[in-house]
């Protein structure tokens, strides 16, 4: 196992400045992993070493220079292929784009570059970002790095595949009804889905515009903040773009959590749906593990969980089918079953259906304001049991209902899961945590300290 | 299947049946997790009120 394969997005950073690897090196033993693993892995949909190579060598030469982009200045992050890079094909997993390439960067990727980062490649995904994994798309779907024989999650598989591996240290995923944190959370990583609006969606195939965020996947909490600091900024190309009311999401930090009012969802995961016993004491650990560090550990409850996930995917069926309509109707044959059938949804919706579905939204998004006037930050599951195995579509689809990560969906909550230990199967758990609308800083310095206390998270078990 | 060729999705129709069934089962369900839709007078927004209900 190399060790750059496992520094993180900071370690790096610190090493370019202080005589360590250079981003050469990196990019060259990261590449070797990449060709060595993704074969069997699959979390890659382009990937071009010389190309990347020579970003590498540009940016080392711009730090040779003096030029120094900021934190990640020549950090390798790859992207999700529904992100338009300019002058690339932006394929969405789906035989329905062949011919696609994009005219211009998206708003991220334009933030990535002023940043320094060097963009890797494009990463695997559900086909449009929904469906699941899909044997019968342009490409096999992501295999997660802890198992092959089981899911990733996604939709932003290969990115959290990636992210796992030691591929790279960060990847850019989308998350519309938990896509950012599932593979986090089955790969064993932090996943972090932002307020709603706080990162630019312009150059970002939608799958469902009222939901729709961008967000981060790492390997620790400090690599998800550098990340979010990159990326956020209003941008006149998205109506939904919103300013922060921050300039540095990590600005609060410390272990000590003294006088947060953290709320812990219980019921989600012991009423609303049965939690895989694993998972459930890994939350009960979590709590216990917060309230060590000062933070006030109160039960609280929010609406049914079902509630959310109905009103997610009614919104996420709706506005996903508008936007298919058109290709449904003309080339069905162009989509794989599990997207065609999650799209074909929205047909036999109606606008009532839409409009209540809206309606309920608001009083979701009330009683989630109403909680966060009681605590500061919401302790609850992500996904209630470890990652299904690849070849049981029947039980991978049931766990796409088994999850808490719609509530933040719905109300545009920031949200960010992280990695609690390992199962006795050796594959991930993981806890996830809320904050109030534009609280990133918050949610961050409780993120670290639990993963402080938590000690080192383990790497999947892969030949270096 | 008189709802998708309403939509115009009559190809879909004739090649994926069974997409169009699973789709439907699952708007079904989504549909019904929503719970009942409230009375128009017991509508909780002002702006979402019907006017004529006094």
């Amino acid at each position: 196992m190399t060790d750059l394969a496992f520094r993180s997005a900071v370690e790096i950073a610190a090493g370019y400045r202080n005589g360590g690897p250079s981003p050469v090196d990196v990019i060259d033993d990261l590449s070797s992993r990449i060709r060595r693993h993704d074969p069997d892995l699959h979390a890659m949909i382009a990937f071009e070493p010389e190309a990347v190579k020579a970003e590498a060598q540009l940016r080392a030469r711009e730090l040779a220079a003096g030029t120094d982009r900021g934190p990640l200045h020549g950090i390798p992050v790859a992207i999700k292929d529904i992100v338009d890079i300019a002058g690339t094909p932006t394929g969405c997993a789906s035989a329905a784009t062949v011919g696609h390439v994009a005219k211009a960067d998206a708003a991220v990727i334009e933030r990535l570059r002023a940043a320094g980062a060097i963009i890797v490649g494009k990463t695997n995904t559900h086909e449009f970002a929904c469906g699941g994994p899909s044997f019968d798309l342009p490409l096999p779907p992501a295999r997660n790095p802890w198992n092959l024989d089981h899911h990733p999650g996604g939709s932003s598989s290969g990115s959290g595949a990636g992210v796992a591996a030691g591929f790279f240290p960060l990847a850019i995923g989308t998350d519309t009804g938990g896509s950012v944190r599932h593979p986090a959370s089955a790969c064993g990583l932090v996943g972090l889905k932002p307020t709603y609006g706080l990162i630019s969606r312009r150059g970002v195939f939608p799958l469902a515009q009222s939901l729709d965020c961008v967000g981060g996947l790492s390997r620790t909490v400090a690599d998800a903040g550098l990340l979010l600091n990159a990326l956020v900024g209003v941008d006149p190309g998205d109506p939904s773009s919103t300013a922060a009311p921050w300039t540095d999401c990590l600005s609060e930090t410390g272990k000590d959590l003294s006088g947060i009012r953290i709320g812990y969802v219980r019921h989600f995961h012991e009423e609303d749906l049965q939690a895989d016993p694993e998972m459930a004491k890994a939350l009960d650990r979590a709590a216990d593990l917060l309230r060590d560090a000062g933070g006030i550990v109160v039960d609280i409850r929010l609406p049914p969980l079902e509630a959310f996930f109905s009103v997610n995917r009614v919104l996420l069926s709706s506005e996903g089918f508008a936007i298919h309509a058109a290709m449904l109707r003309e080339k069905p044959e162009a989509y794989g079953a599990l997207a065609r059938r999650a799209l074909l949804a929205g047909a036999f919706l109606s606008s009532d259906d839409y409009i209540r579905a809206q309606k309920l939204r608001t009083q979701l998004i009330h009683a989630v304001e109403t909680c966060f006037s009681k605590v500061d930050i919401l302790l609850l599951a992500s996904s209630m049991e470890p990652p299904s195995r690849l070849d049981d579509p029947i039980e991978t689809r049931r766990t796409y209902t088994r999850q808490a990560r719609t509530p933040f969906s719905v109300t545009g909550n920031p949200a960010l899961t992280i990695m609690s230990g390992l199962s006795a199967s050796g594959l991930p758990l993981s806890v996830q945590l809320a904050a109030r609308n534009y609280a990133e800083p918050l949610l961050l310095k409780v993120a670290a300290a639990y993963e402080a206390l938590r000690g080192a998270a383990q790497r999947p078990p892969l030949p270096a | 299947m008189q709802a998708a060729t309403a939509a115009g999705l009559d190809k879909a129709v004739k090649a994926f049946p069974q997409d169009l069934i699973a789709a439907a089962a699952a708007a079904k369900a989504f549909r019904g997790g929503l719970g009942a839709p409230p009375a128009p007078s017991d509508e909780p927004w002002p702006p979402m009120r019907v006017a004529t209900i006094p």
